[in-house]
């Protein structure tokens, strides 16, 4: 009863109603949050002069890739009403068998570089399962393979004998291009987050499933009883997260040539916190990947800020949590006075 | 069923991966040697007459670091002792070797050593599940890692069961009964920090501090004790920024570019804690090896690796051989003889490995 | 305080802007004391605004409230139930997962430092609920209750803080029949205290039978207030509408074709036996009391419920849908009753609530914006849905408008048998015509319709066979010649049974 009760009159105005594109485009919370990004920007820029620089911008950019891939995955299972904890331990699992494979040399570089991407589907549709078919809660399932991951990533580090690694070197010029490498000044990681964003936001945006991923979070019994195989909806969406977060993993390994136990720790909380300073609700229903990336981004740029302008330590923290709670705040407000 | 079938393939290929482990090459041990000759002597345990405890904050380091010998007494009935430490990382390895030296060393004195690891990380919550397991199996004597202030009552409930109870690696803030401990002053390794990095950089020029987590007291102490080594002795080195990595390489990453992009004549990067690689990388990617130093700690083969290049200019370490080692063997000392160590920190050596003797240090993982 | 005539609430020209638009305009409405006065309007006539209003919920934008003869403006839900009014909302705003005696004193917890004397409350509980003749444990979880007796600890509630004015929104949508007896007797006994009461429904039947007078809404305009003496059915619906509406029109669509689906001896959770057939063209009404089962056998059918026995048979061949989406393929279209729960999505826009279910079938996967808003267009003028614009999102329509756009998702299906399970639950006057005969006009087109429906008028007047339901049975079979309200009525509380299983035989 949330909704005004508004009354109706007359004859009814069939679709386009001009302008409201733009009214829609002003009013929504995407909006909202990429006027708040400018805002940093303009500010970083009149507060330090390396702030504009393509460098650092670049930096900036390859810095937020791997959280900005995961968040398209988590974006979508966020509309659906579900959330992933699991993204980091994921991460860190995936790249670390295509570094153990890459390693031991059993299998060629790329054919170990889509074990991986395998490896972390898999276990993406393995939270999908839990979730659709045994049906637990996401929160708890996700929890569970946070854990569960994490172990797979030591295990693979170390081997059963109880030997002990954190680190598994990963050194092949031509994978580890997809996490260091440079297509004239542009870190190539920046390129295939924007590819990818842009191939969701089509997708999303433009097929059937991506209708029924909303479908799924507004309303999934309406859903169901409209023909939507909410299972395969929710299926679909933990897949193609753990897909990304194998990529995400392979990409950090290949920046640093190594590969970590404990990479992408405490990493699905940045990426849950983008989600929702772009504007999805946690609640389902609603959110878009762009939203997402702009969190992410304003994110990135207020870490960035933290060297450029020297912020006092414990003040990052601090920051961190507020730039949150008043992204979401700010929107609250806009909307109720709207 | 396919998932299933996709799952079984996972865990067969799993167990293969685990068959060919290579274990990495430890850091070497310094030589202790000790003759595996049968004990004349012999005691009987129940009627040796124990020294008090040493003052619980006296600090000295000990001149046999790592080479401690047992008493030559054999106690009149077998004894056991356990050493609760940890394997979550290769920082490990070389403490599991000194109390594995510890056991072949003290197996003729008619001494088991029993290396446990209660869990995955150094909290109370692992530990002193670890500590009860070993008082109620009658150990007459444990080591162990004691991070969290919540072990205190474990290790004093022990100690009054008359088992003595040695700490080592890290310690609690709160007095506790513990006999000793032997392990690194973070705070002095952070000041070790200091002093290598303005070697480095010959005195002056911007350094930017990039730490695991303000959260985590041990990576304070070296923060700190860097901060203070610099502020009291050299004022033309200038601290530009400081930031949390999580123990992150690719934050790491990001943050030493991000100092480089902010100070474009930066001199040093300091690293407190985990993914100093991520840093070195960072500078080897701009080109700017030997421009600007990274300083950081422990002997894990990343880090080495970057040592080697020159990027990581030094790296410092804190004697985990005799972390493992010392505890088990002075434990027993002071079993069969009574004598306690002469001060309650026995601080272990902050070596400093440069470029110029990683060899000793440090071989390079077969690949 | 038997002030019984005296008045207690005066409303002046109040009124309610939404942006532009006027949810309420310069209305007036009046109340005494010990008055049942009935609020009638359709959804969207300005009803919830108005309560809202007097409850404090939202603030007015102009014109003059008085209550017991001092100006008020309540800022917030407290203070109006300070003052002695207290709301009943039609979705009660209860926790379901606490108990009778914590529902009650939500908020209000006596307790001398913060300890509470649950003895003292569930004395006071018992006596709040003796008022009204109610008798359930005071420590029974409110969702172990049914919507009737919540209602009834709603009431009490509102007694144990003395309000002087309770106002209940469309209090008897959810009820059976015997409860709405029930409710009904308390309303009378809260009138003999002196209580005013502002009734707001839709069922022009029973804002007949229960007010002392009715005042109607239109479009956020006051139309009129008519003494029960002097208000007629017809009367009231002219007043609501704006226009002569002719509902007792009748007219038999008779191309009645071959049989589309045939169900046999269908078993499952909470029905038994069932047999039944439904042609091309035909409309079979299934009527019986709330909890007959009806709905269960209607969601067998489209896959949404397991049935456990029995044959369905769909165009000739044996069919077992293992979910909606293979009813949909297969041509079966299915209304739910709930439209907010199992219907809409509520924060997407018109469009999409339109297209939701024929979207897999348009395109290859990928969706055209183009076909997709021609096919919405194109639903919303045949079926005549009154909105701003189809980018707005559904839950800017009225009740009406939102049942419309339901009907309209599964009709953009084409499908050849259409289920319809309440299909005007709480639907205006105006949109329930309408629906009637979009009903008609696809029955005359050769699809089979299936109409569950608890009012019988409703099904006597559309449905050429009827088929009526109890405790998971089919009582009867009748044609509509032969059917009565109380025929219909006999077999729907068991006391008529066509199918008996004579005794000897059944053990």
């Amino acid at each position: 009863m949330e909704q005004p009760e508004v009354v109706q009159v007359g004859t009814a105005r069939k679709g386009e109603s001009g302008g409201s594109f733009w009214r829609r485009l002003l009013q929504s919370r995407e909006f909202g949050v990429f006027l708040a990004l400018v805002g940093l920007v303009i500010l970083m820029r009149f507060l330090t002069p390396y702030f504009w620089k393509p460098d650092n911008i670049f930096n900036v950019l390859r810095g937020m890739s791997t959280i900005g891939i995961m968040a398209i995955g988590q974006t979508m299972i966020i509309i659906t009403g579900g959330i992933d904890l699991s993204v980091g331990s994921v991460l860190a699992a995936s790249a670390m068998i295509t570094a153990r494979l890459m390693y031991t040399g059993v299998v060629s570089p790329w054919v170990a570089v889509l074990i991986g991407l395998g490896f972390g589907t898999l276990l993406g549709a393995i939270n999908g399962l839990i979730i659709t078919r045994v049906k637990v809660t996401p929160f708890i399932a996700t929890l569970g393979m946070l854990s569960i991951a994490r172990g797979l990533a030591y295990l693979l580090a170390s081997g059963l004998q109880g030997t002990v690694a954190s680190n598994v070197p990963m050194r092949d010029e031509s994978v580890n291009f997809l996490g260091a490498g440079y297509i004239g000044p542009v870190p190539f990681p920046v390129i295939e987050m924007f590819v990818l964003v842009i191939v969701f936001s089509l997708f999303l945006r433009f097929t059937v499933l991506g209708r029924q991923i909303y479908a799924v979070g507004s309303n999934e019994q309406a859903a169901r009883l409209s023909g939507v195989s909410s299972d395969m909806v929710k299926l679909f969406v933990y897949t193609i997260t753990g897909t990304l977060a194998a990529l995400s993993g392979i990409m950090t390994a290949g920046l640093l040539g190594t590969s970590a136990t404990n990479a992408g720790t405490g990493t699905e909380l940045d990426v849950i916190a983008a989600v929702v300073i772009g504007g999805a609700s946690l609640a389902g229903g609603s959110g878009t990947i762009i939203g997402s990336i702009i969190g992410a981004a304003i994110m990135a740029v207020l870490r960035n800020a933290f060297v450029l302008l020297q912020f006092p330590i414990y003040m990052q923290t601090i920051s961190i949590g507020l730039v949150i709670i008043l992204a979401v705040a700010i929107d609250q407000i806009r909307r109720r006075s709207s | 069923m396919k998932t299933a079938t996709r799952l079984l393939s996972v865990l067969a290929l799993l167990a293969v991966l685990a068959g060919c482990t290579t274990v990495a090459p430890a850091a070497q041990a310094p030589a202790a040697e000790q003759a595996a000759a049968p004990a004349a002597n012999s005691v009987v345990v129940a009627d040796v007459e124990r020294q008090p405890a040493p003052a619980f904050d006296s600090a000295c380091t000990a001149a046999d670091e790592g080479a401690v010998v047992p008493a030559d007494f054999t106690p009149d009935r077998p004894l056991k002792i356990a050493v609760l430490g940890l394997e979550n990382n290769p920082f490990w390895i070389p403490v599991k070797e000194g109390a594995l030296k510890a056991a072949e060393e003290l197996k003729p004195y008619n001494v088991t050593v029993d290396w446990i690891v209660p869990g995955e990380t150094h909290t109370a919550d692992d530990f002193s599940g670890g500590m009860e397991a070993a008082i109620a199996q009658e150990y007459d004597a444990i080591a162990t890692i004691a991070g969290d202030a919540g072990l205190v009552t474990y290790i004093d409930r022990a100690v009054d069961a008359g088992i003595p109870v040695a700490t080592f690696n890290s310690e609690t803030a709160a007095p506790n009964k513990r006999l000793f401990f032997v392990g690194a002053d973070l705070y002095k390794q952070g000041e070790a920090a200091g002093k290598a990095m303005a070697d480095a950089i010959g005195g002056a020029g911007k350094v930017g501090v990039i730490t695991g987590f303000f959260a985590v007291e041990a990576h304070e102490l070296r923060r700190k004790g860097f901060e203070d080594y610099l502020t009291a002795n050299n004022p033309d080195i200038e601290i530009v920024a400081q930031v949390e990595n999580s123990d992150q390489g690719d934050i790491a990453y990001t943050q030493a570019q991000d100092m480089m992009t902010a100070n474009p004549d930066l001199a040093g990067i300091y690293v407190t804690a985990g993914g100093p690689f991520g840093a070195a990388a960072a500078v080897e990617d701009a080109g700017k090896t030997g421009e600007v130093k990274v300083i950081s700690f422990d002997f894990v083969d990343e880090t080495m690796e970057y040592v080697q290049k020159g990027v990581i200019s030094a790296t410092i370490g804190q004697g985990p051989f005799a972390q493992g080692h010392d505890p088990a063997i002075r434990l027993f000392n002071y079993i069969v003889t009574g004598e306690a160590p002469e001060c309650g920190r026995l601080l272990t050596e902050a070596a400093l490995v440069t470029q110029d003797n990683i060899d000793q240090y440090w071989t390079p993982p077969a690949q | 305080m038997n002030q019984t005539g005296a008045e207690i609430l005066r409303v002046e020209a109040v009124s309610k802007r939404y942006g532009g638009v006027h949810a309420l305009e310069q209305v007036n409405f009046d109340l005494r004391y010990g008055e049942v006065h009935a609020l009638v309007g359709e959804n969207g006539a300005g009803k919830s605004t108005l309560i809202k209003v007097l409850g404090g919920i939202i603030p007015r934008n102009g014109g003059r409230v008085l209550f017991e003869g001092n100006e008020v403006d309540y800022q917030r839900p407290i203070e109006a139930l300070h003052a002695g009014i207290a709301i009943i909302h039609q979705e009660l705003s209860m926790m379901p997962s606490l108990n009778v005696i914590e529902n009650m004193y939500m908020g209000r917890m006596p307790g001398r430092f913060g300890i509470v004397n649950w003895k003292d409350l569930e004395r006071r509980t018992r006596q709040a609920m003796a008022l009204i003749d109610l008798h359930v444990d005071p420590y029974a979880a409110v969702q172990d209750l049914t919507i009737s007796q919540r209602q009834m600890i709603e009431i009490a509630r509102a007694l144990s803080v003395n309000a002087k004015l309770i106002i209940m929104d469309e209090p008897n949508s959810s009820l059976t029949q015997g409860e709405s007896e029930r409710l009904f007797a308390v309303i009378d006994s809260l009138k003999a205290r002196g209580i005013a009461i502002i009734y707001v429904s839709h069922k022009i039947e029973e804002v007949l039978r229960i007010s002392d007078r009715i005042t109607v809404f239109r479009d956020g305009k006051y139309v009129g207030t008519v003494d029960r003496e002097d208000a007629t059915e017809q009367k009231i619906i002219n007043m609501m509408v704006g226009r002569e509406l002719d509902r007792t029109a009748i007219s038999v669509p008779d191309k009645i074709g071959d049989v589309l689906l045939d169900v046999r001896d269908l078993s499952g959770p909470g029905f038994d036996k069932v047999n039944f057939a439904v042609r091309k063209g035909e409309i079979v009404a299934f009527s019986g009391l709330v909890g007959a089962g009806r709905s269960e056998v209607a969601s067998a059918i489209f896959g949404a419920r397991p049935f456990t026995d029995g044959e369905i048979t769909f165009y000739g061949r044996p069919v077992r849908f293992k979910s909606p989406k293979h009813a949909i393929r297969a041509g079966i279209a299915m209304v739910q009753e709930d439209r907010k729960v199992l219907s809409l999505f509520m924060d997407m826009t018109i469009q999409r609530n339109i297209t939701m279910a024929e979207l897999p079938y348009m395109s290859k996967g990928v969706t055209s914006d183009g076909a997709e808003r021609r096919l919405a267009q194109q639903m919303v003028r045949s079926l005549d849905i009154r909105l701003a614009s189809l980018d707005d999102p559904v839950s800017s329509l009225s009740g009406g408008n939102q049942q419309k756009t339901v009907l309209s998702r599964w009709l953009a299906t084409t499908p050849k048998l259409l289920i319809l399970d309440e299909p005007t639950h709480g639907v205006d006057v105006g949109a329930k015509a309408e629906i009637y005969d979009l009903i008609r006009k696809l029955a005359a087109q050769g699809v089979g319709v299936m109409l569950i429906s608890s009012e019988l008028p409703e099904v006597l007047a559309l449905a050429h066979r009827i088929v009526v339901m109890h405790e998971g049975r089919i009582t009867g079979i009748l044609d509509r010649a032969d059917a009565s309200e109380e025929a219909l009525m006999a077999y729907a509380t068991g006391i008529a049974d066509d199918f008996a299983v004579p005794a000897e035989v059944s053990s």
